[in-house]
């Protein structure tokens, strides 16, 4: 009786243009037959985004390296250069 | 083979013995029935079996010839299809009823399909929530894993932070990691901290189009504004947020 534990991209969704939505299942197997399944998610942005005291923004790209492969096909098609920009505008006209 | 009784010389009645085998030469044969067949001898405890070696389903069928199958695709499942043999509802071994599409559902509280009662989504799971500050820093002991419950377009989230160590942070205190996207809507919920500073009371916002939490400090009389993060160590947050997902 092995008892074995593996992730899957379960579904990668995009959602208004740039955010690309992740969930992961963590998936428990009995000699391969599934007894329990659970669910995290992530959502990955094009930048990490800040602004200091004096209101300038500064927009660091987000590292997406230790995604899974599939994950960075899509978001590496999605985050075009014009939706890089049109990210930053919504982000610096979001204010509180 | 032998047969019970020769069918072919029945004219308008016949009383059965044992079984009836109709036992053609080829896979067209056919018992047509015009009119109700009634199996047993009440309705208590009647069964009829249909045997295949792959799909074996019982087709109803319209004047138009419409079909509408029920029966397996193959596996110990239950399952409703149509002619083309696509599946449109399926019971599954397990007693849950399973779609099959992501974006199918049920209709609620109408007669007739109409999008906004249409419930077509449900889970559960973990989220990691990250806290920092809007300007710069980062802290120690400031990620958590969080739950959540999303019932249609309305997603709950919530989150333990202890002991956090924020000495290097600076700016508004923002948690990120949703689960999801955010749409527009009242999405708000409750917020308790501890070891935090602010003047009026405090209330988790978050924005449209968005992944984030965003800690307001709401003064009376005043404008809302982004409660300053605590640059020190020894801090809690409890966060409870529901909003509507993009």
């Amino acid at each position: 009786m092995a008892i074995t534990k593996e992730a899957v991209i379960e579904k990668i969704e995009v959602v208004r243009t740039w955010n690309v939505q992740v969930a992961t299942d963590t998936v428990i197997l009995e000699d391969n037959t599934e007894i329990g399944r659970s669910r995290h998610r992530h959502v990955l942005q094009p930048f990490s985004s800040s602004k200091d005291a004096d209101g300038n923004w500064t927009h660091t790209d987000t590292d997406i390296t230790g995604e899974d492969a599939s994950v960075q096909a899509i978001a590496n098609a999605v985050w075009t250069d014009t939706v890089k920009a049109n990210y930053k505008t919504s982000v610096e006209n979001q204010g509180t | 083979m032998t047969r019970a009784k020769d069918i072919s010389k029945i004219v308008s009645d016949a009383n059965f013995e044992g079984t009836l085998d109709i036992d053609g030469t080829t896979n067209l044969d056919a018992v047509d029935i015009d009119g109700a067949v009634q199996m047993g001898a009440s309705d208590d405890d009647v069964r009829m079996t249909l045997q295949g070696n792959n799909q074996y389903r019982l087709a109803l069928k319209n004047a138009a010839n419409a079909i509408v199958y029920l029966g397996s695709g193959g596996a110990n499942n239950f399952r409703v299809s149509n002619s083309a043999g696509s599946t449109l509802l399926e019971l599954t071994s397990a007693s849950n009823i399973l779609l099959p599409t992501a974006s199918a559902g049920i209709y609620l509280g109408v007669t007739s399909e109409a999008t906004s009662n249409l419930l077509d989504d449900y889970e559960e799971g973990t989220w990691t929530a990250s806290l920092y500050g809007t300007t710069s820093g980062a802290g120690t002991n400031v990620t958590a894993t969080g739950n959540y419950v999303k019932v249609g377009k309305v997603v709950t989230v919530g989150v333990y932070l202890p002991s956090m160590n924020l000495s290097s942070m600076s700016g508004s205190t923002v948690i990120g990691g949703l689960p999801f996207t955010s749409g527009a809507g009242l999405n708000t919920g409750s917020v308790t901290l501890y070891g935090f500073t602010f003047s009026g009371f405090v209330t988790p916002y978050v924005y449209n189009s968005t992944t984030t939490v965003d800690i307001l400090n709401i003064v009376s009389n005043g404008a809302w504004e982004g409660l300053a993060i605590p640059a020190a160590a020894g801090k809690y947050v409890m966060l409870g947020v529901t909003y509507q997902t993009a």
